[in-house]
């Protein structure tokens, strides 16, 4: 599915951060998770994981692993929660009337 | 290249950055190797994939410059935001460089014209200097130079609004993520 470059950024944020919400993940472990679904470069996830937390919307804790060195967790904080909330509030807005005017298409022919 | 290398090179172009930032980079690389290394991968194919690290940064910087450039709206950000694109791409520095001759060049102008408009008559006035023109002609031309200068002023000011307005739009398109997007196997 090609998306436009700009648009597929504002989404990637809003996918990150629902991802968050339901468990802490590590870095590559969400360009893992959302590149089942969506062709996603490790390139922008890490940099936007680093502006999520300097915005305050994650903290970050180390957690040991068996493959090697401790591997850093995201965790979503409550600014970050109540941001990803406003963001799919905004998500749904734009979904629906996306869909309206499709729907309003089909409807005339 | 190998990791070490690799990393090597990433330390030095993030010399300048707060500690805090530089740790979280240096980490994020890190896990990166760690888990291709876990896929599978060489070093070298996956210092390869990455490209060149003084590049990576470079374009990590400009697009976090110009993210705050956009938000903010504060002339000295913009400023930085442009130079670190430049840095990326130096016909950049092409593409300002007419604009802001323009700009520069209704900025002295107007400024000229202005004084000249506001002095002329004085000078003439007080030393009582001998021209062919009448005093209401010295004072017209006067008055009209110095509007003429406030009104070159204007506009070299609406040029900056103008090209503050277009310069975010372009840097935002040169900093579009898509040229080094990458599959992960």
């Amino acid at each position: 599915m090609a998306l436009n470059i700009q648009f597929k950024k504002g989404v990637l944020e809003l996918c990150v951060m629902a991802l968050l919400d339901r468990k802490d993940y590590y870095g590559y472990e969400l360009v893992t998770e959302i590149s089942k679904n969506i062709e996603t470069p490790e390139n922008t996830v890490y940099p936007l994981l680093r502006r999520l937390k300097n915005d305050g919307f994650t903290t970050t804790y180390l957690r040991e692993s068996q493959e090697g060195p401790p591997r850093k967790y995201y965790q979503l904080t409550d600014e970050g929660r109540k941001a990803k909330e406003e963001l799919m509030l905004e998500w749904g807005h734009f979904i629906k009337s996306v869909y309206n005017i499709i729907e309003g298409e089909c409807d005339n022919e | 290249m190998n990791k070490n290398e690799f990393m090597a090179t990433v330390t030095l172009s993030i010399k300048k950055m707060p500690e805090e930032e530089k740790q979280d980079i240096l980490y994020d690389f890190e896990e990166y190797f760690q888990e291709g290394l876990l896929q599978g991968r060489t070093e070298e194919d996956i210092a390869a994939s990455l490209g060149n690290p003084k590049t990576l940064i470079k374009q990590m910087v400009a697009v976090k410059l110009v993210e705050q450039a956009s938000s903010s709206n504060n002339t000295q950000q913009t400023l930085k935001a442009i130079a670190s694109v430049i840095s990326l791409n130096f016909l950049t520095f092409l593409i300002f460089i007419l604009p802001l001759a323009l700009i520069a060049t209704f900025m002295i102008g107007g400024v000229a014209s202005f004084l000249a408009g506001v002095s002329g008559p004085i000078y003439y006035f007080s030393n009582g200097i001998l021209t062919p023109f009448g005093p209401l002609t010295i004072i017209l031309a006067g008055i009209s130079a110095t509007l003429f200068g406030i009104l070159l002023i204007l506009c070299a000011r609406w040029l900056i609004k103008l090209l503050r307005l277009s310069t975010m739009k372009f840097l935002q398109y040169k900093t579009r993520v898509s040229s080094n997007w990458r599959k992960i196997r």
